[in-house]
């Protein structure tokens, strides 16, 4: 007859080197009462931190806390080893993704693991010099005793070679033992500007896209573009769904999605009447977007042969779903008379531009972006000053999170 | 022959208060008490705290600092974010422990989430301020309410930029306030 004690010990959804598991279990403990300073890391130094798990639970992230830089091509991996002998042992499961925002938690998905009362270690390793995570000194008397490293350890190694550690510092990362609802972020761009008469226009991404995220593309033409032509659904790039499109007088624009199916190395868009005066187009990646469904709503503002310097979104319907990522476009007639203005969108977004930065007469093309987290209407307007007034059309298409 | 049970972590009892500093994450530095001014009107601040043990919950409270003009609302939620008791929208009073009557509930042992609503972003508390990301890496929660009431169900997230750990609980000893 087996009896389960009624006193076990209820796991936090944040495990983690700051917590009552681990090495830092309160604010005096390392000898260091200050609030984590963001610190850089030692290129491809594995740290490995004791964690002792009180009841059974299951793994399903791992996790670590960035610190004010980043490096955009430099990668992050955090696992968690078994115990062999008060040193760490065999990886269990690790996650791994480039540095994503700066001063933010960064989750990754791992395979559920369930772990057992006992000991283990995490493991975090960077492989940059510069880069930087959340971090508090320990005192050079201690810090052997409250971990171990082991160099050129990216990506983490399936059994680790544990030395004595070095390093003054404890990081804040751990696993959390619930999927967060984290939101969706931007991860990566592409843009491409030309002062030519052009009826195709195409990006070279600089980046390799990752499968599952969504890749975003928004298109500007001076004048009319006439039909889309490209090979997608309605003329959309290859592999791309349609959201809005307009063709007019002044200016012309379209926008398009899909989910990544990886490694894409560019996107074209194509359409019916050269654009006399040139034409721009951006291509964003965005983390956390819903595979299956990922579009919640959209609209668009289709105007206007009239030179303002303000143009909204258009409002969309209130959203079915808390969680998601707003990306609005912008086309102006001729992206010169907004360059050197300073150009905002309303209500919280941050802008992202398709400019070479010399070309007067091509169509421009501005992006707005914003991670939500309630149910809303959401409608963001781009304004300037500064520059020459111009005509503009936008639209807004809203992504639900995963 | 005396068995002894086996037990883990750092503790298997606690005392009349459950709350955010001694039930709750670690607090990644010192915490103060001064007064830090709500981070934004009517945003839910959901903080985990672990329960041991069976435990009848008589009352709520809250770290108050000088600052008084607005209402406040204290809640506990379940892990799934299902409200369990709330008190109603109150008027802050400050530099105290604000103890507010709870419906008695009974909760535990388990995960559960210590829940605080302020009407605006001007009254004080006492609580830690350290800078983001450190509160959503010690897995508090928050959601943007249309009001200073809390809801019956949260929709949380994580919140990148909060930079303020609220300390709050609950009494399961009947007398205390």
């Amino acid at each position: 007859m087996m009896f389960t004690s009624p006193y076990r010990e209820p796991i936090l959804p944040m495990v983690s080197s700051y917590g009552p598991w681990g090495v830092k279990y309160s604010s005096a403990d390392c000898f260091d009462s200050a609030a984590p300073a963001s610190i850089t890391w030692t290129a491809n130094l594995a740290q490995y931190y004791p964690v002792l798990v009180p009841t059974t639970c299951v793994a399903k992230q791992v996790w670590w806390a960035n610190g004010a830089t980043m490096v955009a091509t430099g990668n992050v991996e955090c696992g968690i080893y078994r115990d062999a002998g008060f040193k760490p042992g065999a990886k269990l499961v690790s996650g791994s993704a480039l540095q994503g925002a700066v001063n933010q938690v960064q989750f990754v998905d791992i395979t559920d693991t369930v772990l057992t009362p006992g000991l283990y270690w995490m493991a975090l390793v960077m492989t940059s010099g510069t880069m930087t995570g959340r971090s508090s000194s320990i005192d050079s008397t201690i810090d052997a005793a409250r971990k171990f490293q082991e160099s050129s350890a990216y990506p983490l190694p399936s059994t680790a070679t544990p030395v004595e550690a070095t390093s003054g510092a404890i990081f804040l990362f751990g696993f959390a033992t619930f999927s967060f609802p984290s939101l969706p972020s931007f991860t990566n761009e592409s843009e491409t500007m030309t002062n030519s008469s052009v009826s195709t226009l195409s990006t070279t991404l600089s980046f390799t896209p990752t499968s599952g995220r969504l890749l975003y593309s928004a298109v500007s033409m001076d004048k009319t573009s006439g039909a889309l032509t490209g090979p997608g659904g309605g003329g959309s790039p290859s592999g791309f769904t349609l959201l809005n499109v307009h063709s007019s007088t002044s200016v012309s624009y379209a926008a398009a999605y899909k989910i990544s199916s990886g490694g894409e190395t560019a996107v074209q868009w194509d359409w019916t009447t050269a654009a006399p005066g040139g034409a721009s187009m951006w291509v964003g990646e965005v983390s956390g977007i819903d595979n299956t469904t990922p579009l919640l709503t959209s609209a668009e503002t289709e105007t206007n042969e009239t030179a303002v310097t303000s143009v909204s979104s258009g409002t969309t319907s209130v959203t079915t779903y808390p969680y998601g990522f707003a990306i609005a476009n912008a086309a102006i007639d001729s992206a010169g008379n907004w360059r050197a203005a300073t150009r905002t969108w309303s209500n919280g977004f941050d802008e992202r531009i398709a400019d070479d930065g010399t070309s007067s007469g091509p169509a421009g093309t501005s992006i707005g972006m914003k991670a939500l987290n309630t149910l809303q209407a959401v409608e963001t307007t781009l304004s300037y000053t500064g520059g020459t007034s111009d005509q503009m059309s936008a639209s807004v298409a809203v992504f639900k999170a995963t | 022959m005396t068995l002894t049970r086996p037990t883990y972590g750092v503790r298997s009892f606690q005392y009349h208060s459950v709350d955010t500093l001694n039930s709750g994450p670690v607090l990644t530095s010192t915490v103060t008490v001064s007064g830090v001014a709500y981070p934004s009107a009517n945003l839910a601040i959901y903080v985990p705290v672990r329960v041991l043990r069976r435990y009848l919950v008589r009352k709520l409270w809250v770290s108050t600092a000088a600052t008084s003009t607005g209402n406040l609302d204290l809640g506990l939620y379940d892990a799934d974010g299902l409200q369990l008791v709330a008190t109603t929208s109150t008027a802050k009073v400050s530099s105290t422990e604000q103890v507010l009557d709870a419906t008695d509930t009974q909760v535990g042992p388990g995960l559960f989430y210590m829940a605080l609503s302020c009407s605006n972003n001007t009254d004080t508390f006492g609580g830690e301020t350290d800078a983001a990301p450190c509160c959503a890496s010690q897995g508090i929660l928050t959601e943007a309410l249309g009001g200073v009431d809390l809801p019956s169900t949260a929709t949380w997230t994580v919140n990148q930029t909060l930079a303020f750990y609220p300390i709050m609980g609950m009494y399961v000893e009947p007398t205390v306030a």
